[in-house]
């Protein structure tokens, strides 16, 4: 697998769990008033999603692949913000008030 | 997070926020300077595309031209000879000496050819100091525009780079206090509160935004802050302290390659086939090589090559320039790998990013985007906070004027560039008016405009459009349309336009773009009134 | 707080706020910057050169960022003013007596 994909594969994985941590973040979900929580805002179940965040770089770093490592650290932290950006701006578009 | 009593938090807080407001609208300008800086050889490709091999690796045939140009220099310039591509694929080799310049510096004086990678033709002599010949060059001219100010902010050297060397540190510092006084870091890093009041939203654009870039703005900061201080603060200080203050003695040490002098002369062995037995050992062709002593018995050859596949610090092989037998690969400093070398070899990796071509470069535009995203709203927030006071409503207006403004004048520099190509001035002498016009312009805006909302959405809107002519000014300067482009294998060329297009598009929106209802409603009228909304 | 004031009266700092300060930005400017660069001096006299030779010249300048950040911060951070010039003073004037030292053996 070339440096390329894997580094495709890694921030694939990591941005699954980025975006189920993000949708059911307890404290996001109490800012927008969410009527209850979910079954995956528990903490052990956030644990397991912040491991799958974080395993495809282990794996990398284990291997030695540091290049695909490197971009797999920068994707995840733009990405983590991207993905916080755009579920409060689609959550914020949601509940305003038409005008 | 970290448990820190009230008045520990509350310092660092203090020197966070006091750090950030005093040097972050010149760290916002590096910043913004260094994002671009990471595409700075595709831009130049663009802004000069010449052919359509316009990769970094070393053509065929560079035997053969350093060869031909040795006998057009006076021999003096033969202490160094350098090879490298420049803009466009253009094959550039640099004779030069080290001597002391004008202002006291070890600096390279020497004659610098510019040559068409396939047919050889010279297409510029220039001869000077290295400075100078660089400023001189045309294809470069954007590119290094662009790095000149991330650099050193065009300030002279050393005061420029220990402005930026300060500047890392304040990046550092804010990143080190950010992270211990935000108490709740991993509870609140996907909590953006978009629809309360604009103090809250604001607080939480920024702290959103700084959790995620933490752990890069640390390195890029650090890393950042090595290269502006290595030469300016921290070589003098050990040259001092180890060979009595001589630098020379001290760069000797950790670049040379001692060989037993031999000063009778002798031609050099062929280059190519060294370059191709680098290429062999690494799997990778080369991009850089030094010759020492050219045309002595006691030649040596240095050849190097982009970083190999998950390698972090790079290497050098030499060669015994006379005979071409290989002498050894060498680390980033020294005979020997060590501990040093490769802290200083992992400087590049990090802070460049371009050690995985398009995809760690993509990865590095994203987290300087966030860097500078976390400087700006840091300065929004901190005079937000004060807007009931004068002197910070004056402070919030210079805000969105460099905030908005920069940008906008970094836009309008390369439309300088392309527009007088004939001029006698330099391109960087042309962007630098064209990018002091626009500053110029955008401040009578400023101090006009009553409403700061209003004054982004001008800003922001005049930015789209500069971006978004930078493709036809491109065209009309002479350079290729896209078919004229595609057809010559340039196609780097309107990848680059369309890219200028998309962002000067996404940046139209973004000032047209309207606050929703829910959030205006729930302004002060008269808060609305002074300060817009980000 | 009692035997902040306690130690304080001990070595004599003064007492009053705007003083106190002055110190506080004295130290956390020009004194923390001479530290640090005599720091890089100290450590490019004294730290091992290691198997290339070039570890005792190159650690301290890699590290003179960091070094320069962490003493600013702890100069800022520590309530103890009094201590943390100590400490401060303590890093310059060990360096300065390693690069005094080496000067003058030297010469």
């Amino acid at each position: 697998m070339s440096p390329g994909t894997q580094a495709i594969v890694a921030i694939a994985f990591s941005l699954a769990g980025l975006v189920l941590l993000a949708l059911h973040d307890p404290k996001r979900l109490r800012s927008i008033g969410a009527q209850r929580t979910s079954p995956l805002s528990s903490s052990s179940v956030r644990r397991a999603l912040a491991v799958l965040v974080v395993a495809p770089g282990l794996v990398l770093a284990v291997l030695g692949a540091w290049h695909p490592f490197l971009i797999w650290l920068g994707a995840v932290c733009v990405l983590g913000w991207l993905v916080s950006l755009v579920l409060a701006t689609l959550t914020t578009a949601e509940r305003s008030p038409r005008s | 997070m970290i448990w820190l009593s009230r008045d520990t938090t509350k310092t660092l807080l203090a020197v966070h926020g006091w750090s950030g407001i005093l040097l972050g609208l010149l760290l916002y300008a590096v910043i913004c300077t260094g994002v671009a800086a990471v595409f700075a050889t595709e831009i130049n490709n663009w802004a000069s595309p010449l052919t359509r091999d316009a990769t970094i690796s070393l053509p065929a045939g560079v035997d053969r031209a350093v060869r031909d140009l040795a006998g057009q220099v006076d021999p003096q310039y033969h202490e160094e000879v350098a090879t490298w591509r420049g803009a466009g694929g253009r094959l550039i080799v640099f004779f030069h000496r080290h001597m002391q310049d004008p202002e006291g510096r070890l600096n390279e004086y020497g004659v610098q050819f510019e040559l068409h990678p396939e047919t050889h033709e010279v297409l510029a002599r220039r001869e000077g100091w290295y400075d100078d010949i660089a400023a001189q060059s045309r294809p470069e001219g954007v590119a290094a525009f662009l790095v000149d100010l991330h650099v050193r902010l065009h300030i002279p050297e050393p005061w420029g780079l220990l402005v930026t060397g300060i500047l890392g540190m304040a990046m550092m510092i804010a990143a080190l206090t950010g992270l211990f006084a935000h108490r709740h870091l991993l509870k609140e890093m996907f909590t953006l509160r978009l629809a309360r009041e604009a103090l809250l939203r604001r607080r939480d654009l920024h702290v959103v935004a700084g959790t995620w870039n933490l752990p890069f703005a640390f390195i890029l900061a650090f890393t950042g802050s090595f290269f502006s201080f290595a030469t300016t603060l921290g070589l003098p200080l050990v040259a001092k302290a180890t060979f009595g203050g001589n630098e020379e003695a001290l760069i000797e040490t950790l670049y040379g390659a001692p060989r037993e002098e031999k000063a009778e002369p002798a031609p050099l062995a062929d280059l190519d086939a060294m370059i191709a037995d680098a290429a062999a050992r690494s799997g990778i062709t080369s991009h850089f090589i030094g010759i020492e002593r050219y045309g002595r018995a006691d030649a040596t050859v240095w050849v190097y090559q982009p970083l190999p596949e998950n390698e972090l610090v790079y290497t050098s092989h030499l060669y015994d320039g006379t005979t071409g037998e290989y002498l050894t690969e060498r680390p980033p400093l020294g005979q020997h790998p060590s501990l040093g070398a490769s802290l200083v070899g992992l400087m590049y990796p990090l802070h460049f990013g371009n050690f995985a071509g398009i995809a760690s470069k993509a990865a590095w535009v994203g987290l300087g985007f966030a860097g500078a995203y976390v400087t700006l709203t840091g300065l929004l927030l901190w005079t937000q906070r004060r807007i009931d006071q004068r002197a910070w409503q004056r402070m919030a207006r210079l805000v969105h004027y460099v905030g908005y403004g920069l940008p906008l004048a970094l836009a309008c520099a390369p439309h300088a560039h392309f527009l007088f190509q004939d001029s006698t001035l330099s391109s960087g002498t042309l962007q630098g008016f064209a990018f002091i016009g626009a500053a110029a312009v955008a401040a009578i805006v400023s101090l006009a405009c009553d409403e700061l909302r209003r004054l982004r959405r001008i800003l922001l809107t005049a930015t789209a459009v500069a971006v978004l002519a930078l493709p036809f000014t491109r065209f009309a300067g002479g350079g290729p349309g896209w078919f004229e482009a595609w057809s010559s294998g340039l196609p780097g060329v309107a990848g680059v336009d369309i890219t200028l297009l998309l962002v000067g598009a996404s940046t139209l929106w973004l000032a047209r773009r309207r606050v929703t209802a829910t959030h205006a409603a729930s302004l002060r009228p008269s808060l609305e009134a002074r300060t817009g909304s980000a | 707080m009692a035997a902040d004031e306690a130690n304080a009266d001990i070595l004599e700092l003064p007492s009053s706020g705007r003083a106190r300060r002055w110190l506080r930005v004295l130290l956390a400017g020009p004194v923390v910057l001479a530290a640090a660069c005599f720091a890089v001096v100290g450590g490019a006299l004294s730290l091992p050169a290691g198997s290339a030779g070039v570890n005792n010249l190159v650690l301290p300048v890699v590290l003179f960022p960091l070094l320069w950040a962490v003493l600013f911060l702890y100069a800022c951070l520590d309530r103890r003013l009094a201590r943390a010039w100590l400490v401060v003073g303590a890093l310059l004037g060990i360096n300065v007596l390693i690069f005094a030292w080496h000067w003058t053996g030297a010469s």
